[in-house]
């Protein structure tokens, strides 16, 4: 038996495992000793390999390039070749016509790594001539980075992971670790056995909550006045460090003018919570020694999410619990490697290296170095991912190529998003699985799946580690990297790596704060935490030390904001909210997780809508019962879990179900600052169904057809190209 | 007696499942039922996983009319072949810790082997007793959230119990006691 070191390709927590490999086969996983594991996995880590294996559980693997010749027909098997040229033609006809910005694409910030983005993004700018490229980022941590940027410089967490577990103070607002990162809520338990304090303030009770000193159930949508609040007591009860902000924050008067209106009593309502629980809470953390907030989804998928980011910086700056080890700022991220798709320059304004594209400098030293003519580089931010439906619908982008997400699974509003899918004009998706999104494609590229590739990921914390391929490729997937210089070398913009390692150091050369990053410094269990600026540089676990921020004048830029209630309230017709979580157990949109045995076998369809009992005793709905949720856009199947701890009035439900499918029912209405979904707040109903016999019967044949489905639309690639079984 | 179990401890507990699939993972062998022997339970002050706890007098044993559970040095132990599926074991178990599943199987006929037929499978705890390391659960969640408890950990809990007893009884010392010997 074989091992082969690895970075877990699921959540953003980068546990350090080896692949076991026998027969060729991935057969199991172990956890090694990595800077934020310790040797620990979690159930996706230790269960979620096979998948590598084309176990067909739930959708069968790409393993041929395969087109379609006209829109709407068959998906055909073909060579590379034919495959290549006939989607550089159909690039180079869109780009000639419509011009470079008619051609949108995304990143993977999941099993690929950080070359092959770097790759595709330097193609998307160089080759094609636009900054039309975005990351899924957009639809969860885009409010942080934005946020961040905007406000102490640096779209990341300010702290590590390692030392969460010695702060003294973790305030957990709208994250739930266990279920996102198993891994991070290891260490908010080792934090509370070492005596730290815990705050939770969420909707749901969510398994901290258990072990919190301070539990604050909030009505949903109400962030930013509770946070307004939170930062009125700090300053209202002279908690604040003048000095600090004196020295390192700018705009503290205008910030105060707006959160002085913010008192507890004053939200109390919007809120639902008592306004001594937040002068309490407040008085915790700003009191503490080292306080840290953490937060996730439950404040970047809201109407104002940038703005509440905005606010938890503020509060962190005016208590002056920031740019020390054990105090900072902890937005953990979703993807295993969508901190590195950010790092990569997978953001319509931002080359690699959080370089801005508007800055004429940048522009001119990253010509230089891809051989560029002066001027060649598009100097106009590009479309963000969430602008794909109505560029679509306005004409706008005719063409987009998908690496490795699957949209019409994980963007709100399905039905709208599978109209804009078919409406362009070419729809390419480079994947390992035939996910529904690449069932609609046009080219079909298979790629290498993680364990079968090698690369360096960034876990969310800043650290880069390498991982390395388990297997061989299977049938004729090619590394991501080299579909796109391919593609690149054919469009007239030739490129030829050979290994990632140099496509790493051309990453390294033209990005300063990751230069000292080497494959050397990263082998084995090795890691280097961004900033790490030169090669002696071990990496820097914590940013903004002595109150220097990466801003112009190094200065923190206090901002804030007046609240505004979520788009679409409840109302008869619908009178739940409809918030969309995580569970632990699956990953994205499921295609790797859902063709793993130990995870399917855990949770299957169609998942769970999460309801209070005295809600689904006012429906007559009982425990494990199939109901339907419906919503202004939609109307999907599920099972009822009655739980306890979730907040009265508000249902929640998993997004990566594909029959239970909650963006079916979410809307597409985006935080304008950063284009994020509002995909933690809208109306919905859930109806029970009295006969449960037909419900079951049902929803197993939705589940079968779909899964048919997907295999018949992967089927021709069994069928050798006619020119191939031709030739002499 | 001898007897262990496996507990988990609801205050380390994250409730991720973890020990679940590495109990599938040991049991998802040719031959075995794959189902995670324990249960993840979750009330709102309260996650963990629900699992056998060998009782030194099994209600489980007592109640199977065919001899299917038995002690073995410990652990309540199955024989697969006797089971019949009728369920009173899972009447029995006060954990709601033994499962009774019907498994697609091959019946013979003479030799020959016919068409598939359901097969009673009795699904609990084994301790992992075929399995180098010990439980796989144990080994499995990452907060160091799940023991397994043996006679030892037992004497040495109440061992500290008592010292902790022995020592509260200076409170109520008829005679004062001599604190400086602390």
């Amino acid at each position: 038996m074989e091992k082969h070191m690895a970075v877990c390709p699921y959540c953003g927590a980068g546990c350090k495992l080896n692949l076991l490999v026998d027969d060729g086969m991935v057969i199991g996983a172990e956890g090694i000793d990595g800077v934020t594991n310790e040797g620990e996995l979690c159930l996706k880590g230790l269960s979620g390999f096979d998948f590598i294996n084309d176990t067909k559980i739930l959708t069968p693997r790409i393993l041929h390039p395969m087109i379609r010749r006209e829109k709407g027909g068959e998906l055909e098997r073909v060579t590379w070749d034919e495959a290549l040229d006939f989607t550089a033609q159909r690039l180079t006809e869109i780009k000639e016509k419509y011009g470079p910005d008619a051609i949108m694409l995304t990143g993977s910030s999941r099993g690929p790594g950080n070359e092959a983005n770097f790759v595709m993004q330097k193609f998307t700018r160089a080759c094609i001539g636009t900054n039309n490229i975005d990351n899924c980022a957009r639809t969860c941590h885009g409010p942080s980075v934005i946020g961040l940027m905007d406000t102490v410089g640096s779209g990341a967490m300010s702290v590590s992971i390692p030392n969460l577990e010695n702060a003294d103070l973790i305030m957990l607002f709208g994250y739930n670790p266990s279920a996102s990162h198993p891994i991070v809520a290891r260490r908010i338990v080792k934090a509370k056995e070492k005596g730290a304090k815990i705050i939770v303030v969420d909707p749901r009770s969510i398994e901290t909550a258990r072990i919190a000193d301070l539990y604050i159930q909030i009505k949903n949508g109400c962030n930013l006045a509770f946070m307004n609040a939170f930062a009125n007591v700090i300053v209202s009860e002279n908690m604040h460090d003048k000095a600090f902000i004196d020295a390192h924050t700018s705009g503290f008067d205008a910030w105060w003018e707006t959160i002085k209106n913010y008192t507890p009593e004053s939200v109390a309502e919007v809120c639902g919570c008592d306004p001594d629980d937040i002068r309490k809470a407040a008085r915790m953390y700003a009191t503490a020694p080292n306080s840290v907030i953490g937060w996730g989804m439950g404040v970047t998928q809201q109407r104002q999410g940038v703005k509440v980011v905005h606010t938890i910086a503020a509060i962190a700056c005016v208590a002056n619990q920031i740019g020390r080890d054990n105090a900072g700022l902890a937005p953990v991220r979703g993807q295993n490697n969508v901190q590195g798709s950010c790092d990569m320059g997978m953001w319509p304004s931002l080359l690699p290296g959080y370089q801005k594209v508007e800055n004429p400098e940048m522009r001119a030293k990253f010509e230089k170095a891809w051989g560029l003519p002066a001027g060649a580089l598009p100097a106009e931010p590009g479309f963000k991912l969430t602008d794909l439906p109505h560029g679509v619908k306005e004409g706008k982008i005719r063409a987009f190529y998908n690496f490795g997400e699957d949209p019409l699974q994980t963007e709100p509003d399905s039905a709208d998003m599978k109209e804009t899918l078919e409406n362009l004009d070419l729809l390419i998706s480079q994947d390992i699985f035939m996910t529904q999104t690449t069932a609609l494609a046009d080219v079909v590229f298979p790629g290498t799946s993680w364990g079968e590739h090698d690369g360096v990921f960034s876990a969310s914390d800043r650290t880069f580690q390498r991982f390395t391929a388990a297997v061989p490729p299977k049938g004729e997937c090619k590394h991501d990297w080299q579909i796109f210089q391919e593609l690149s070398t054919r469009m007239g913009y030739p490129m030829h790596y050979e290994d990632t390692e140099e496509i790493w150091n051309e990453v390294r050369e033209l990005c300063p704060n990751f230069y000292g990053a080497t494959y050397e410094k990263m082998a084995g269990t090795g890691h280097a935490q961004w900033p790490v600026p030169t090669l002696e540089c071990p990496g820097t676990p914590t940013l903004y030390k002595n109150g220097q921020f990466n801003t112009a004048d190094k200065k923190a830029i206090l901002m804030a904001h007046d609240f505004v209630e979520p788009t679409e309230l409840p109302d008869d017709a619908y009178p739940l909210v409809l918030c969309t979580v995580r569970e632990v157990g699956h990953y994205s949109c499921r295609s790797m997780t859902g063709n793993c045995k130990v995870l399917s076998m855990l949770a299957d369809e169609p998942g769970y809508v999460h309801i209070n009992p005295a809600d689904a005793e006012a429906r007559n709905i009982r425990d494990e019962d199939l109901v339907w949720v419906s919503s202004r856009r939609g109307k999907v199947i599920t099972r009822a879990c009655l739980d306890e701890r979730i907040n009265k009035g508000a249902v929640y439900m998993t997004y990566q179900w594909w029959i239970g499918k909650c963006n079916d029912l979410t809307m597409h209405v985006t935080d304008p600052l950063s284009g994020t979904p509002e995909d933690k707040y809208s109306a919905c109903e859930v109806h029970s169904i009295d006969d449960q016999v037909w419900a079951e019967r049902h929803m197993q044949a939705l589940y079968s057809a779909l899964k048919d489905r997907l295999a018949a639309e992967a089927a021709p690639q069994n069928v050798a190209p006619a020119a191939e079984a031709s030739a002499e | 007696m001898g007897s262990k179990f496996v507990i988990a401890d609801p205050g380390l507990c994250i409730g991720c499942q973890t020990c679940m699939a590495g109990c599938l993972l040991k049991h998802s062998a040719p031959g075995d039922v794959a189902k995670p022997r324990l249960n993840l339970i979750t009330t709102l002050t309260i996650s963990a996983p629900i699992v056998c706890h060998h009782c030194a007098d099994a209600p489980c044993v007592a109640s199977c009319p065919e001899g299917a559970l038995y002690f073995d040095e410990g652990r309540v132990a199955v024989k697969q072949e006797r089971c019949i599926g009728c369920r009173s074991c899972v009447l029995a178990c006060p954990y709601g810790a033994v499962d009774v599943v019907s498994q697609e199987g091959a019946a013979k006929l003479g030799g020959l082997t016919v068409e598939s037929a359901p097969k009673a499978f009795l699904v609990k705890c084994d301790l992992c007793y075929d399995r180098e390391g010990g439980p796989a659960c144990v080994e499995a969640c990452p907060t160091g959230g799940l023991m397994v408890v043996d006679e030892e950990e037992l004497a040495a809990r109440q061992r500290a119990r008592r010292m902790k007893a022995a020592v509260a009884s200076g409170a109520f010392a008829s005679v004062p006691l001599n604190m400086d010997l602390n």
